[in-house]
């Protein structure tokens, strides 16, 4: 019986080490996926900085709501920017990024701008990012494209709820959860854990 | 059919837990987990091990519990010897949850698989608990290997279970807290938290109420203590209003003698005549420790019943002719089955073997039994180690049988006797196609 359950035990931890080989093995490499790392990269980082002179503007004309809301958001674009870096790192390339001047308009507008770049990383980027991770079999790639993906449908709704709210959203007092794992971003405060990454709600940071 | 109904039933539960994992699995939002990157199937396979690691535990408790319904469906013999397979399977699951669940997380978030583990126990709510409880389910399931290997005794094999209800609570947190299956689908949680209701009130109402219940109703204490043949002791156990405490001949009990030096430990024994609505007689042979120390009880001391249990009754014969068989100390069910089913005016033909006729029990009173059926009881002794003896001689096999009893493939067959001659007999009986429904026996250690 002994050594019965001691061949079950070590088949479960050789299954586990089997699995570990081949996500080591799946995390080969592609051309075209760190080109597309890269790119990512400097989407996230640029979104990153644009989100926070959008949360300035917001502040300004005093959508305190708004502003924590692009907080938030940049926020999670900076964890996908290292997550994606990571990644790079991993390909034997130093990830790179060109910080262009954000285009700031009115609040109004920057949050139409921005459903409108999250629409297209959720709907158009991201799906063909991670098309190519899996034809390059580079699973961790397709893993934070995913993630990133999964957060970018959660800004489009919250950026659509706030625009479409906008006067509701001027007085202070929205609070927003990021995951500082995966980064998706929630205003459910009573999230007990990360829908995307599984995280426990120690793991997520408070934005207001 | 109602077998099968149970099966049924028991088997669609690993199937919707399957299904809701699945489900959850699949509609992720990163994507189908179960097709997708193998980090997402780590922690997918990882949560199924857990899923059905607390399923099966909960099965566990239920074939322990001494749940009455299902017992009188498979018998608690089987149910016992079901727990302990399984027991052993679930070491499978207990190592599979938190290494394949760590080493996801671990590869989820960039970190060591070490230090994935520390961050568990440190900032995921509830997770050091059911790290502790799984520890504490792993020193169980070790005793159980030692009680197998006869390297401990069976009472530190029974305590060193009994945290075992602590280390299912200290696992209970997390998979509400952090189980992404429940967090995030609350079908699966409601569903969750009513098999563990489910499960747990039949547990306490059978494993622990109803002797309380019994105790309370009944005021079981023994009456007297009479010292049968060789090393075998009769424990007569009377009370208030027996005559509805609900007990069958052939049935067992799990006793607790509640007096100094026996009240921590309870034991399975027969009763020995057919109950009379007045007291229950248990026999009891000295073959350990507790048993040896049985002549020594006094009247007056109570008892704690937990039982009767079993279905080695007479009302599963479905033949107006019987065949009993009975090895030693097996005589004691055996003995209160051929009272009933003579009175019941089954023809009974009862073999008994022993090694000599000192062994034998209940001499005068299957006699006694013999003479007041009318022709319906015929008792064959069998003696395999006394010269002096003029009956039977030698060990019982297929031949004897044939000749002593040329009609028992028309007969139900009783068995009850020790663990070799039980195994000689059903694998005998087995090999000239006795259907298995004729046959019936207990193991009674559980």
């Amino acid at each position: 019986m002994m050594k019965r359950m001691m061949v079950g035990v070590l088949g479960a931890i050789v299954l586990c080490m089997g699995m570990v080989c081949t996500v080591k093995a799946a995390e080969e490499g592609g051309k075209a996926t760190l080109d597309n790392l890269q790119a990512a990269f400097n989407g996230e980082s640029n979104a990153k900085a644009r989100y926070e002179a959008f949360a300035a503007k917001a502040d300004e004309e005093g959508y305190k709501s708004v502003a924590s809301l692009f907080r938030a958001a940049a926020k999670s674009e900076g964890i996908h920017a290292i997550k994606h870096g990571v990644m790079i790192k991993k390909l034997k390339a130093e990830p790179k990024a060109t910080i262009e001047k954000p285009d700031i308009k009115s609040t109004k507008e920057n949050l139409e701008a921005s459903i409108k770049g999250e629409t297209a990383e959720k709907d158009s980027m991201y799906p063909a990012f991670i098309k190519q991770a899996e034809a390059d079999k580079n699973s961790g790639a397709a893993l934070t494209f995913k993630g990133a993906m999964a957060a970018e449908v959660e800004h489009a709704k919250l950026y659509s709820q706030a625009l479409k709210e906008l006067d509701s959203w001027k007085a202070a007092g929205k609070e927003f959860l990021v995951c500082q794992i995966c980064g998706f971003t929630t205003m459910d405060m009573g999230m007990k854990q990360c829908p995307v990454c599984a995280a426990p709600r120690a793991k997520f940071d408070a934005v207001k | 059919m109602k077998k099968f109904g149970w099966l049924v039933l028991l088997a669609s539960q690993f199937a919707v837990v399957t299904g809701f994992w699945a489900y959850d699995h699949v509609n992720h939002p990163m994507g189908n987990l179960l097709t997708g990157e193998p980090v997402g199937q780590y922690l997918a396979y990882g949560r199924l091990a857990g899923l059905l690691a607390v399923l099966l535990i909960l099965f566990q408790l239920m074939l322990i519990g001494r749940v009455k319904w299902l017992e009188q469906t498979f018998g608690l013999d089987r149910m016992a010897n079901l727990h302990h397979f399984i027991g052993f399977g679930i070491v499978v699951f207990l190592v599979a949850h938190p290494l394949l669940v760590t080493m996801g997380h671990s590869m989820q978030a960039g970190t060591g698989f070490l230090d994935q583990y520390i961050d568990f126990c440190r900032n995921w709510e509830d997770v050091l608990a059911a790290v502790i409880g799984i520890a504490i389910m792993a020193v169980a399931i070790f005793f159980s290997i030692l009680v197998l290997k006869k390297w401990v005794k069976y009472e530190v094999w029974y305590y060193s279970h009994l945290p075992f209800y602590v280390a299912i609570l200290l696992a209970f947190g997390h998979q509400f807290e952090v189980g992404s299956d429940f967090t995030g689908n609350r079908y699966f949680a409601g569903y969750w938290y009513a098999i563990y209701a489910f499960t747990f009130a039949n547990l306490i109402h059978y494993r622990f109420l109803r002797p309380v219940i019994f105790y309370l109703r009944h005021r079981f204490k023994i009456e007297k203590i009479v010292q049968e043949s060789g090393d075998v002791t009769s424990v007569y156990i009377e009370g208030r209003n027996m005559e509805f405490f609900p007990v069958e001949a052939g049935q067992f009990m799990i006793v607790r003698f509640w007096t100094k030096g026996f009240r921590w430990e309870a034991h399975p024994f027969s009763m020995s005549f057919c109950p009379d609505g007045k007291r229950i007689r248990l026999s009891i042979k000295a073959l350990g420790d507790f048993t040896r120390r049985i002549p020594r009880l006094k009247p007056g001391t109570p008892v704690f019943i937990d039982g009767p249990h079993g279905v080695f009754i007479s009302s599963r014969c479905k033949t107006s002719k019987v065949l009993l068989v009975a090895g030693g100390i097996g005589i004691t069910p055996i003995r209160a089955l051929s009272e009933e089913m003579s009175a019941k005016k089954l023809d009974v033909i009862l073999i008994y073997a022993n090694r000599n006729r000192a062994a034998i029990v209940f001499e005068k009173e299957l006699d006694d039994l013999v003479k007041a059926s009318e022709g319906r009881l015929k008792v064959i002794h069998i003696l395999s180690e006394d010269p002096e003896w003029n009956g039977e001689k030698g060990r019982l096999d297929m031949g004897k049988i044939q000749r002593l009893v040329p009609d028992f493939l028309e007969r139900d067959i009783y068995l009850c006797g020790p663990p070799l001659m039980m195994k000689i007999m059903l694998k005998t009986f087995a090999g000239i196609k006795v259907p298995k429904s004729s046959i019936h026996f207990e193991k009674f250690a559980l």
